[in-house]
């Protein structure tokens, strides 16, 4: 009975196929990620209400939380600033070497993460290359929180610049030129026109590198020294407790990352939709 | 403010825009550049607009050279073929854009702001409008908000490229007569580029047809459309039949048939091009002394005039000829008839060679 549909589920469209879209979809979404993840919450449950907030909120717990969400916030934000001027510069100007300037940017996404890691590590420990220059400052990369924000940013660039530079190419030249003849010099025209068109495609780069970067565990794990209550990220944590057997405390711990996740991604997601509501 | 282009050349690359270019704009003038596209209509106007920079040449603003300096300094209003509109900002802001970059020394305080805004809102009958994004305005009314924002910083001069381009026919006419009526009010130095004769016949004082990086004429309207200096400017100003024929004896001759007599002395025997406009072609039913068989194809009666199609030999695509409403009523035409053609005005130029000669 098709009448018995609300009106609100089924419009008429030129497309045919709603029905059978949306149930694969449904399927799919529940297959790959809805079963996994309720499997992971009747996981946790094993330990009661008491016993989960005892595991999920351990002081050594806490601190790798704290660790985790800080140091992806810290490098996400770092890639939102310079993923933004990498996309600027990809999208504005010609020079020779472009184009493997532009593969280079999606190199994090293929590279294994374990090689990133190490490769990084040797860089930046206190006899590599960069470390050794570093040292004399007295400044320590390499086993300290530093390291992993500097890993975090090295794996979330991609998504900054790949979500920004096709909203930036979309912004005519003629608005720049429209701003320039009104009187508005180049710092105004940044901050008054450009920065707004891009905020929501900024904002949706960094939630992706932010939510890459809490998830994170190759490229972190070499580069952190994983001293606990200093710089053992959260995934690492949960690995350890896995090897100890202790199945039902690394769920606690994953199942309350998660929660925090996705809190913080849908208040993104909600600020996303009041900055877009507002003028498309 | 009278604008000066002294000898602007501009090239793109291997692509020349621009070659030695010499336009002189009076103080209140409305100038329009008309030419097809790639004809360096555009480039000329940005490099006014201190958009662009030409290779050699200068720009003068009241004499001043003003070559030098950037389009902030220029104090030009600009008008965007596709509005350029800050998306983002609502129709207040996207007009206060300009007052509100303002450096601070020189800058209006919020309430004179917000005045004149309002006054410019009413300008362009956008008052109600005022708190819309662009994106919720029609193509006319977000023109119309391009407008208001760029008279917002009380330019000297306003540069508007395309500015009907991208509207379509009614609001283009609609928006080309507000236009009209005010720069009359105004009287603010005006250039705009534009690809559509009519546009640029009705609104403009002078008119520069532009073709090939170089301009062909400047003149009034009625000038370039009675006069028109080259056979480019002929075709290119709406209109005409071509007809491509021998003058032989005094006579414009198409394919063995006498078209018209050919009185004025400048007129060079040989093959050559004769333009007539489709109001100075006569249509007779028997052949007199001069006549130009043809198959009448289409009749479009209904309007002030009738514009009736035909079919001639020798003559490549339709020629068109125009008949008051009484001497079609006299001529009882029908579709497939055959008639004999006259012109009674042309312009005839040598054939591949620019050339003069006006015979009426």
């Amino acid at each position: 009975m098709r009448a018995a549909s609300p009106a609100w589920f089924r419009r008429p469209s030129v497309l045919p196929g709603f029905g059978l879209t949306v149930g694969i979809s449904v399927f799919y979404l529940s297959l790959i990620v809805l079963v996994p993840l309720c499997g992971l919450f009747l996981k946790s449950t094993g330990l009661g209400w008491q016993g989960f907030w005892q595991a999920a909120l351990a002081p050594r717990a806490v601190a790798a939380y704290r660790l985790s969400f800080g140091a992806a916030f810290f490098a996400a934000a770092a890639n939102a600033v310079f993923g933004l001027l990498v996309a600027w510069v990809m999208v504005r100007y010609r020079f020779p070497g472009k184009r493997i300037v532009d593969a280079l940017i999606d190199l994090p996404f293929a590279l294994p993460t374990a090689v990133a890691g190490i490769t990084l590590t040797a860089l930046y420990a206190e006899n590599g290359w960069i470390g050794a220059l570093l040292a004399p400052l007295g400044i320590k990369v390499a086993f300290t929180p530093l390291g992993i924000v500097i890993a975090l940013v090295f794996i979330g660039l991609p998504f900054v610049v790949r979500t920004v530079q096709p909203v930036l190419q979309d912004i005519d030249a003629e608005v720049e030129e429209a701003a320039a003849s009104l009187g508005a010099g180049r710092l105004q025209t940044f901050r008054r026109v450009i920065l707004p068109a891009v905020f929501p495609a900024i904002l949706t780069g960094f939630a992706l590198a932010f939510a890459r970067g809490i998830g994170e565990y190759g490229s972190v794990i070499f580069i952190a020294g994983n001293l606990p209550m200093v710089s053992e990220i959260a995934p690492l944590l949960i690995v350890i407790k896995l090897e100890q057997y202790d199945y039902a405390g690394a769920t606690a711990i994953a199942a309350f990352m998660l929660l925090v996740s996705f809190v913080l991604l849908f208040v993104i997601n909600l600020l996303q939709r009041w900055n877009r509501a507002r003028y498309l | 403010m009278r604008i000066e282009a002294k000898d602007i050349t501009k090239t793109f690359g291997g692509f020349t825009a621009l070659r030695a270019v010499n336009l002189a704009v009076e103080s209140g003038e409305l100038v329009a550049l008309l030419g097809p596209s790639g004809s360096g209509k555009t480039t000329l106007l940005r490099i006014i607009a201190g958009l662009e920079f030409p290779d050699d040449g200068a720009i003068l603003f009241d004499g001043d050279d003003a070559s030098r300096r950037t389009v902030r300094e220029r104090n030009v209003g600009f008008v965007f073929q596709h509005f350029a509109l800050f998306r983002h900002m609502t129709v207040f802001e996207n007009v206060a854009f300009g007052l509100r970059v303002k450096p601070r020394t020189r800058r209006l305080s919020e309430a004179d702001i917000r005045a004149r805004v309002e006054r410019l809102l009413d300008l362009v009958q956008l008052t109600n409008f005022a708190a819309r994004y662009p994106t919720q305005l029609s193509g006319g009314q977000r023109q119309r908000v391009a407008l208001a924002r760029s008279l917002a910083v009380e330019p000297s001069v306003l540069l508007l490229d395309e500015p009907f381009g991208a509207l379509d026919a009614k609001v283009r006419r609609e928006l080309r007569r507000w236009l009209r009526a005010l720069h009359e009010e105004m009287h603010l130095t005006s250039v705009f580029v534009t690809h559509d004769q009519d546009e640029a016949l009705e609104l403009a004082d002078q008119v520069a047809v532009m073709s090939n990086g170089t301009i062909e004429q400047i003149g009034s309207p009625q000038e370039v459309y009675d006069h028109p200096a080259s056979a480019y400017v002929c075709e290119f100003l709406g209109n005409v039949n071509r007809f491509d024929c021998t003058i032989r004896g005094g006579v414009a001759v198409v394919c063995d048939d006498e078209f018209m007599t050919v009185r004025s002395p400048g007129v060079v025997e040989g093959s050559a091009v004769a333009y007539v406009r489709p109001h100075d072609i006569s249509i007779y039913i028997t052949k007199a002394q001069l006549g130009l068989p043809a198959i009448v194809r289409h009749i479009a009666a209904a309007g002030p005039v009738a514009v009736v199609e035909l079919a001639a030999e020798g003559v490549q695509g339709p020629v068109e000829a125009l008949l008051s409403r009484t001497r079609h009523r006299e001529l009882k035409l029908a579709v497939g008839q055959s008639v004999f053609l006259r012109a009674q005005a042309a312009r005839i130029y040598p054939a591949e060679r620019p050339a003069v000669a006006n015979v009426e």
